[in-house]
């Protein structure tokens, strides 16, 4: 029973999470996120310009850059540059980002 | 009847609702922004407000130069990793792809009450928003004997352009097992690190060419910026070649003579084969023609970049006193950004977001063995606060000092490409 519920708790958080992410990131965050991606631009040059080091980050999915910026925040992933500049990423940030580079042309 | 354009009736309008003091929006004149010097602080701040207002904001770069050298990676070049031309930029990208009108002109001084810049050529330009970002000049009498003249024997080779060109010469044109003597310059200065990796490169050069040269730092300063590290690289690729001499061994320098090649000092006077001397610095002269400098440098509000003297000029860069970031391409290039969206929501109306700023200094100690130092910042009460800083670490693996450099090339494609594409 208890199980059950949480079950449904949990389905419906999802749910939620799911439906207003892609809305928020879409509209009003899209300036937002263009700012935010100024800081990235001195390091992320767009794809023609990148090379082994610093990977382009223009067209990527995003779900694909969400999961990369949080394993930089909580340090799972390895990079003293990238753990600082996602360290200070809240996920309205995250998002706003990774909608925005998805949205730019390879 | 004679046409009247948009401009000469907005223009009227402007002076019949000045007293209204009516943002330009509401009439809609076209907003003017003027930005001084397109280096790494004017031409990031001439492409953003260019490219984001979406033409309507006017956008002129004053710029002396038709090609900008970087300083980073200047370094480089002299250890001969990187050719001249490599370094080089011209800002066609600006003018054709961004709208900027580009005026290869020296700002000879600013009317700040009328908002009108003056030009060496006679002409003058108006503003609604000023930007100046003229990097550093020098302060050639804070090293006695030293001067704009003798700059051409102990070259600093702080700009870019042939002093760079010119060092790297004498240093391969040295005597088999001469020394080149290098005095850095006091704090606050442009690239805390560069004098170091100006050793570095030296040194890489010299291990090719005349490995029993000797290098000797007389430094003003009793420690530098990454220390340990250099130190540590030097020890394990260059040992026995570089002396680091601190102010309380050589008591300080008391003399450069550019004819005899010789720095004297309490200590001793040392004889050079090459030398590169770099005198302290100050914010560009036209910062201080326009009175925005307290001193030496121009302070500035950490959550905008706008003078604090003058809100209608905005101050980025080496000039700027933006404590406590350093004085860096990569800190200019971030200072822009924010100053851009602060100009643009002045202007326009758009959204001005927080200030957010970073910063990372690569160094290269020799071939693929590359370090870093970096911090996030964010706009405090007084000043620019660090949010969080990172250093590389003695005894790394080879792979990740490779990887770093690896790192630092890619930055550079994507700064400059940042700054004129
Ligand atoms: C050897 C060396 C290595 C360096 N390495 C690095 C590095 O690895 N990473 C890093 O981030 N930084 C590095 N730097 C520092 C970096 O070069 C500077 O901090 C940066 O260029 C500052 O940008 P700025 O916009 O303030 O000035 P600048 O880039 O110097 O630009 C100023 C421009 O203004 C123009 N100008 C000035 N006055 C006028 C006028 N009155 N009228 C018209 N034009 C004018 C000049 O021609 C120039 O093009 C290095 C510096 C040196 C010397
Ligand atoms: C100072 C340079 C620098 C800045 C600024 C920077 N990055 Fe990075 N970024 C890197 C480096 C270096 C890597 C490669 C790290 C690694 O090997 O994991 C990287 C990797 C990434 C990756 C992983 C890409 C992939 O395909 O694996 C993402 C996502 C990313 N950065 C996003 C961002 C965002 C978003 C910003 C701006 C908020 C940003 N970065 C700012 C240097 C930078």
């Amino acid at each position: 029973m208890c199980e059950i519920l949480r079950l449904a708790f949990a389905a419906v958080f999802v749910l939620v999470v799911i439906i207003t992410i892609p809305t928020k990131s879409m509209g009003a965050d899209k300036e937002y996120g263009q700012y935010l991606s100024a800081e990235c631009n001195a390091c992320h040059a767009p794809s023609k310009k990148s090379g082994a080091g610093i990977p382009s980050l223009n067209g990527k999915p995003v779900p694909y850059l969400v999961s990369a910026l949080l394993q930089y925040k909580n340090k799972s992933r390895k990079n003293a540059v990238m753990q600082m500049i996602a360290g200070r990423l809240d996920s309205e940030q995250i998002n706003a980002l990774a909608a925005y580079f998805s949205s730019l042309g390879k | 009847m004679k046409k009247i354009s948009r401009r000469q009736f907005t223009n009227a309008a402007a002076l019949g609702l000045g007293a209204l003091a009516i943002p330009n929006i509401a009439v809609g004149a076209k907003p003017k922004v003027v930005v001084v010097g397109g280096g790494a602080g004017g031409a990031t701040a001439a492409r953003y407000v260019a490219k984001d207002s979406k033409g309507a904001v006017d956008v002129t770069l004053i710029e002396a130069s038709k090609r900008y050298y970087t300083c980073f990676y200047s370094n480089l070049y002299l250890g001969g990793l990187r050719n001249y031309g490599s370094i080089g930029h011209n800002y066609y990208g600006l003018a054709v792809n961004n709208g900027v009108n580009v005026v290869h002109d020296w700002a000879a001084s600013v009317d700040a009450q009328n908002k009108r810049v003056k030009l060496a050529s006679g002409s003058s330009v108006s503003y609604d928003r000023l930007i100046l970002s003229p990097g550093i000049d020098f302060k050639y009498d804070s090293v006695p004997g030293y001067s704009a003249e003798v700059q051409s024997k102990m070259p600093h080779a702080w700009k870019s352009g042939t002093q760079t060109q010119l060092l790297k010469r004498q240093v391969l044109n040295m005597r088999k097992g001469g020394n080149f003597v290098i005095v850095p310059p006091t704090n606050p200065y442009r690239c805390p690190p560069g004098p170091y990796e100006r050793v570095s490169m030296v040194a890489h050069l010299l291990k090719a060419n005349n490995p029993k040269a000797k290098i000797i730092i007389l430094d003003p300063k009793p420690k530098f910026s990454k220390q340990g590290l250099f130190m540590d690289g030097w020890e394990r690729h260059y040992p026995g070649m570089i002396d680091w001499v601190d102010p309380g061994a050589h008591g300080g320098i008391k003399n450069v003579d550019g004819n005899k090649m010789e720095i004297k000092t309490d200590l001793d006077t040392f004889k050079a084969d090459a030398a590169s001397v770099i005198p302290a610095q100050k914010a560009g002269a036209i910062a201080l023609a326009a009175g925005v400098n307290d001193g030496d440098w121009c302070p500035v509000n950490p959550n905008s970049m706008a003078s604090k003297a003058d809100s209608n000029i905005y101050v980025l860069g080496d000039a700027s006193v933006a404590k406590s970031m350093p004085k860096s391409g990569f800190s200019a290039n971030s200072q822009a950004k924010v100053a851009a969206n602060a100009v643009r929501g002045e202007l326009t109306g758009s959204k001005v977001f927080p200030a957010r700023y970073s910063n990372t200094c690569w160094s290269l100690i020799a071939t693929d063995d590359g370090i870093k130092v970096g911090a996030s910042y964010k706009a405090g009460e007084k000043k620019i606060d660090v949010v969080s800083k990172f250093i590389s670490k003695k005894g790394e693996s080879a792979e990740t000092r490779k990887t770093t450099y690896e790192e630092s090339i890619d930055w550079y494609n994507g700064m400059t490409a940042d700054m004129f594409s």
